[in-house]
């Protein structure tokens, strides 16, 4: 999600409880996730180009023109609006955003910039565009992953940064981290249909496997528990659920994949997607590669009592 | 003879155990001592006559009958009770100690559940994600308004997951509080992680031991082939030469701390394990900071139970044994003594001031049963409370020995009270005896015999 993306992506809090989205009308809606059916509210007058993640639960960043701005979908606007460089930015606002430190972070395709008490800086040079800006949290470190497939380590704190350059000339199209393997999957240009695994922890990055996707993709995100990615093609159905121990694939269930933004994790596993007012989400079992049986992601059995759970294949990857 | 001049009479004490050690002698143990010990010949036919009949009244042979040290010696380690006593009472007293503590606050925090392993046993589902920032700050007040309440002396953390360290920063930030509280109103702090040791890096050891977590459970399943064969990243991976690097890591660190190495074995590794021990020997050998134990799969509920080939009975307990005492030989010392001690059996879950805390508030007796409605016993909310069912913490803390009279009668109350397992209770309606007890003669003749070894070595 970059500050000029207009779809109706998803963006969720740092927890992955609170979601945010904006459409074509440009008015934010919310959802809070705990229940299986999200009860959506539009916040009246407030209105975003783009809702962008920050690191501060129930908070999002809303770009519109040439500002962003701190928005809590419990307690509304936090401060003015703050300028926004020009440019198609990949942003996070960082935990401490009100704080003395940096507060957010933006990349575009030549800097890493960081925006504290005194303005924009730029933190590091970067040479093609952005397809990750993440944090990992268990390090305390923004993670830039560039088309080229370098990858930027940056502390807010110390202002130290470690860049890795890869040793292939390859380009890559999409990226997405993965908090629990502590790595990034990045799709490559000449090879769409299929991911690649790079380790990014321990430093120094290392690139561990590549797998077959279900089909083309547009985009790529990745669940909480590091068992699913998900697969965005643009198409007809508009995500597939790739099982990542399993090594095997799912068309998102009941039909959300035909809905415009066809998905996103929340803290309890629920795949939450959207349609401008609407909204559905289902809990997608965490181990499905050993629930599923068949190639049908059904996902009412799996939490029965026990005996519950049965294994239906093993990835053989070592 | 007694001040009155009556003599002093005694008695076997009921938690007795006496088994013959291989290849002379006897082997003896207390439960509510929790000591063991090996009696040579020709000691061993004296003892032996002294303990056998629990229902023999005994007189303390006068000064110069001879006999009257041994004697003395059973009565100081509590083998020989005065007649009078009722021991049953005793029994009680120790499991009512436990269960009326209110200066105490053990929590068994689970940062996360989401885990970087998918090993083939397990029974986690890991559904839900990081812990919320509203449950750790109801974490927080949750300690804040204990204290308030009851001033506690303990407090006790138990970092589980999921893979704990895969949110560290949760970690890391209660810590920190956990610590300041505890240093400002003078209650002893104490914390222990179970980790796969996949991410406990020297980096992260070292600010792991800033934090106090001082109690490190990780496992091994064997060498590098079978553990790599079991405990595999998510999509594949091997994890073993990581761990192993990452345990050598923390052997130079000059810092106090416990490392218990535990090795999960199926009847299809077992033969294996001794590899690793001797693998393991060669490593940490001759650091009393690293122990080992070893547990028999067991159908935990994961989704592989039937391939994993989970054992249980009594082959499974003397293999197990077998593992303790090569380990033992190899210089690597066993974790599992404890488990003899008076409250050494007892489970977490059966005591009233223990507290498993999931990410999202929920707040259950067990780490096994995450699913199980019965185990669903509170909900922490912001301010701290816990808003518990008092129902279904009854099922857990009072299904014990004060109803079970086998309990109340056995040997080894003062170990376990009859809540070594709380869930076996509930879900099979079965007294949950611990496998050492129920094979707690092989149990202490191993130990007895490796405790012998490591004199005769030293």
């Amino acid at each position: 999600m970059s500050t000029r993306d207009r779809s109706e992506a998803l963006t969720g809090d740092v927890d992955c409880l609170w979601f945010a989205w904006t459409a074509g009308d440009r008015a934010v809606r919310k959802a809070r996730t705990e229940t299986e059916t999200p009860v959506i509210e539009r916040e009246p007058g407030v209105t975003a180009e783009a809702v962008l993640p920050t690191l501060r639960p129930a908070c999002f960043l809303l770009s519109e023109g040439e500002s962003l701005r701190w928005w809590s979908a419990v307690r509304g606007y936090l401060g003015p609006p703050l300028p926004l460089p020009g440019g198609d930015l990949r942003v996070l606002g960082l935990r401490e955003g009100d704080g003395e430190g940096p507060g957010v972070l933006a990349a575009d395709s030549e800097r890493l910039l960081v925006h504290g008490p005194r303005g924009w800086s730029a933190a590091l040079g970067l040479d093609s565009a952005p397809l990750v800006l993440a944090w990992q949290s268990r390090r305390r470190r923004a993670l830039v992953v560039t088309e080229s497939g370098t990858v930027h380590q940056y502390d807010p704190g110390s202002g130290h940064t470690e860049t890795v350059e890869p040793p292939s000339p390859r380009r890559y199209l999409h990226g997405a981290y993965d908090e629990i393997l502590g790595g990034i999957w990045l799709v490559p240009a000449d090879s769409p249909g299929t991911a690649c695994f790079v380790r990014a922890e321990p430093w120094p990055p290392t690139p561990v496997y590549e797998v077959d996707l279900p089909a083309v993709a547009t985009g790529l995100g990745v669940s909480h528990s590091g068992e699913w990615l998900i697969v965005y093609t643009g198409d007809r159905p508009a995500a597939w659920l790739y099982n990542v121990n399993g090594a095997r694939s799912f068309e998102a269930p009941r039909g959300m994949a035909e809905l415009s933004w066809p998905g996103a994790f929340t803290f309890a596993n629920h795949l939450i997607a959207v349609d401008r007012d609407t909204a559905e989400a289902v809990e997608i079992p965490a181990r499905a590669d050993i629930r599923a049986p068949g190639g049908e992601l059904d996902i009412d059995v799996f939490w029965e009592a026990r005996p519950r759970m049965h294994r239906a294949s093993k990835a053989n990857r070592t | 003879m007694s001040e009155s001049g009556q003599k002093e009479k005694y008695k076997p004490s009921r938690f007795n155990v006496i088994t013959p050690s291989d290849p002379d002698g006897l082997v003896i143990y207390n439960s509510l001592r929790g000591s063991v010990y090996r009696i040579r010949p020709p000691a061993d036919e004296e003892v032996h006559s002294l303990l056998h009949n629990r229902s023999a009244v005994l007189d303390r042979p006068a000064s110069g009958d001879g006999g009257e040290g041994l004697f003395d010696t059973l009565r100081t380690k509590g083998f020989l009770v005065p007649a009078d006593t009722d021991e049953d009472d005793v029994a009680a007293a120790v499991s009512s100690r436990r269960k009326h503590r209110r200066d105490v606050l053990d929590l068994i925090i689970m940062p996360t559940e989401a885990c970087n392993f998918r090993c083939d046993y397990c029974y986690e589902d890991f559904a839900l994600g990081r812990m919320l920032t509203s449950v750790r700050e109801g974490v927080r007040r949750l300690v804040r308004e204990r204290h308030a309440a009851h001033p506690l002396q303990t407090l006790s953390v138990s970092w589980f997951g999921g893979e704990p360290l895969v949110a560290f920063e949760v970690i890391e930030e209660l810590s920190e509080f956990f610590q300041s509280f505890c240093a400002e109103n003078g209650v002893r702090y104490s914390a222990g992680i179970t980790t796969n040791g996949y991410l406990l890096t020297e980096d992260v050891a070292r600010r792991c031991l800033d934090l106090s977590i001082s109690r490190y459970q990780i496992t091994v399943d064997g060498p590098r082939s079978t553990h790599d064969a079991s405990r595999y990243l998510i999509g594949g991976g091997r994890t073993y030469d990581e761990i192993v690097h990452n345990l050598e890591g923390m052997s130079v660190l000059e810092d106090d701390f416990q490392v218990t190495l535990r090795t999960n074995f199926t009847e299809h590794n077992r033969d294996r394990v001794p590899e690793l021990i001797d693998e393991l020997g060669r490593r940490f050998s001759r650091d009393p900071r690293f122990t080992t134990i070893y547990r028999p799969v067991g159908s935990w509920g994961g989704p592989q139970d039937e391939e994993t080939g989970a054992h249980s009975g009594k082959q499974a307990e003397l293999h197990k044994l077998d593992l303790c005492s090569h380990a033992a030989d190899r210089g690597l010392s066993n974790g599992d003594e404890r488990m003899l001690r008076p409250n050494g059996s007892v489970c977490y879950a059966a005591s009233p001031w223990s507290f498993v805390i999931r990410p999202n508030g929920l707040v259950n007796k067990c780490t096994v049963a995450l699913r199980d409605q019965r185990n669903a016993v509170g909900r922490l909310d912001e301010e701290g409370g816990l808003n518990l069912d008092e129902e279904r913490m009854s099922l857990w803390v009072d299904t014990d020995d004060t109803s079970d009279s086998g309990c109340q009668s056995c040997f080894f109350q003062p170990s376990c009270q009859g809540a070594a397992c709380p869930l076996v209770r509930l879900e099979e309606g079965r007294r949950p005896c611990p496998p050492h007890k129920v094979w707690i003669g092989p149990t202490i003749e191993t130990y007895a015999s490796m405790a012998r070894r490591e004199r005769e070595r030293t």
